[in-house]
């Protein structure tokens, strides 16, 4: 027998073959290793995501480091080789300082093109907080996308959003965000910005801010408290209590409705929790209350409880909402 | 000017050797610990950015665990408390396969429970882990990256191996 405690990390030693065959035999027998060894040769087939290859990434590396892509001249090494020992590199044919010429010519235009940076928040997350370059702050809900140019950051502070995030801005020029369905603009505030399917929501929390959209003849101004929505076929403006909060209650989990269109909370409940609702017919109906992001069934319970409505969960992620016999 | 160039040259591609032996390892490794693609890809190319910046002065046998140490501090800088929420792609499984038929639930649910399974473990456990089924790394060279012993990376690999074993257990 070994000397460590073999109960400390018995299973680490099974995994890498250093358990004695006995033990082994034993918990094979009395079936404990047979699901796990499943799990285990199923998990050594994972892999990674990826968003860009490795070659693709090193040439956004390069660039980053101001360096000059290796492509070597030609030239300049013939002229060395005579007094020092550079390994000489074959001579160039015409066709090949071509393509080092093209090469080095895409390098150029890419380097030239701003490389704009991108969030992807996916569904089930966590509220994501990502610092802007100017100090500036947004905090992004799930299924949202947020991309702006770092590099032009300091001229001008644009962000482009699909989703729903809350914005917190650092005093200064002008901050904007554009959407499919308009623009929000501020100087310096926190606000909260909804931007889904046809609907465009905008909350303003302190400051001011200025909602433009091609569906209004002008412009909207939104003090703290207010809110505007505007719809496929409709533009609302509402004003709240001005209340304690200073931030939208989705960043600390609760989703709040009043007289919100059913549809909309059953999308919400899909993205906090990945999965797929089944709402034909009931699409239109109204839903006032609270939901939390942390207990699918006592969510789903919430949601039909005042719709007459029961749920049959058909798997881990499909669920049907059915009204009561 | 042609010396300078030319030592550049050689540089970077000494550069990209390290580079590429290391750039999946280190984006994974991060990938184990936010579950966010965008954020390990971008939190990698910080990495190296800060390796290339100090290049001159590091100590070549401790380049693996510093690039390590570099992700790591980035990553906790980045995220605080974030859920995590993995997902994976999936090499075919091989033609010999060797399920037993109590497995004979969907390949896809499965995946789908391993990847809840996966991502709620803690997530040091998690990290070593992976390391070790997705980068094929043994104990000893996750110890190295990780500047941990190894009785202490096997002490997490089995704890991670417990919990995933409970999770069998339910299936």
């Amino acid at each position: 027998m070994n000397t460590n405690n073999p109960k400390d990390e018995f299973l680490a030693r099974w995994l890498d073959g250093r358990l004695p065959e006995e033990e082994v035999q034993s918990w094979e027998a009395s079936g404990d290793l047979t699901g796990l060894t499943q799990v285990v040769e199923e998990a050594s087939r994972l892999e990674v995501p990826a968003t860009r290859s490795k070659e693709q990434a090193w040439e956004d590396f390069l660039v980053r480091t101001q360096q000059i892509t290796p492509l070597e001249t030609p030239q300049q090494t013939e002229l060395d080789s005579s007094t020092t020992k550079v390994v000489k590199f074959p001579r160039k044919t015409l066709m090949t300082s071509l393509i080092a010429a093209s090469a080095a010519i895409l390098l150029l235009i890419y380097v030239l093109i701003p490389q704009p940076k991108k969030i992807n928040i996916p569904v089930g997350a966590e509220p994501f907080t990502l610092n802007l370059p100017d100090g500036s702050k947004t905090i992004l809900n799930d299924q949202s996308s947020l991309s702006y140019e770092p590099s032009e950051w300091a001229g001008n502070r644009e962000v482009n959003l699909k989703g729903e995030a809350f914005f917190q801005v650092e005093e200064g020029s002008r901050f904007l965000v554009q959407t499919p369905q308009g623009q929000v603009q501020v100087l310096g505030t926190s606000f909260n910005v909804f931007v889904r399917d046809d609907r465009l929501e905008v909350t303003c929390f302190t400051g001011k801010v200025q909602v433009k959209s091609p569906k209004m003849t002008d412009a909207t101004i939104l003090t703290r408290g207010e809110s505007v929505i505007i719809d496929k076929n409709d533009i609302q403006a509402s004003k709240h209590q001005p209340s304690q909060s200073k931030i939208p209650t989705w960043i600390e989990g609760s989703f709040q409705f009043e007289q919100a269109p059913f549809s909309h909370v059953t999308a919400e409940v899909e993205r906090q929790f990945g999965v797929t609702i089944d709402v034909k017919g009931l699409e239109d109906q109204k839903w006032s209350g609270v939901f939390f992001d942390d207990n699918l069934e006592e969510t789903l319970r919430l949601i039909c409880e005042p719709m007459g409505l029961t749920y049959t969960q058909e798997n881990a992620t499909y669920i049907r909402l059915i009204k009561k016999p | 000017m042609n010396h300078s160039q030319n030592h550049n040259n050689i540089e970077s591609f000494a550069f990209k050797s390290l580079y590429d032996r290391y750039y999946d390892a280190i984006r994974n490794f991060l990938y184990y610990k936010s579950g966010n693609i965008y954020l390990a890809e971008d939190l990698t190319q910080e990495a190296f950015l800060i390796l290339w910046k100090k290049r001159e002065s590091i100590d070549p046998d401790k380049v693996k665990s510093y690039l390590y140490t570099i992700a790591n501090n980035l990553f906790l800088n980045e995220v605080k408390h974030q859920k995590v929420v993995m997902k994976f792609n999936q090499q075919p499984v091989s033609t010999t396969s060797y399920e037993t038929p109590q497995f004979v639930l969907e390949e896809d649910e499965f995946r789908q429970k391993l990847e809840t399974a996966i991502s709620s473990l803690p997530e040091k456990n998690r990290v070593v882990f992976l390391m070790n089924r997705i980068d094929k790394l043994t104990y000893k060279e996750i110890a190295a990256r990780l500047g941990l012993s190894v009785k202490a990376v096997e002490k997490r690999m089995h704890k991670a191996l417990l919990e995933l074993r409970n999770l069998s257990a339910r299936i």
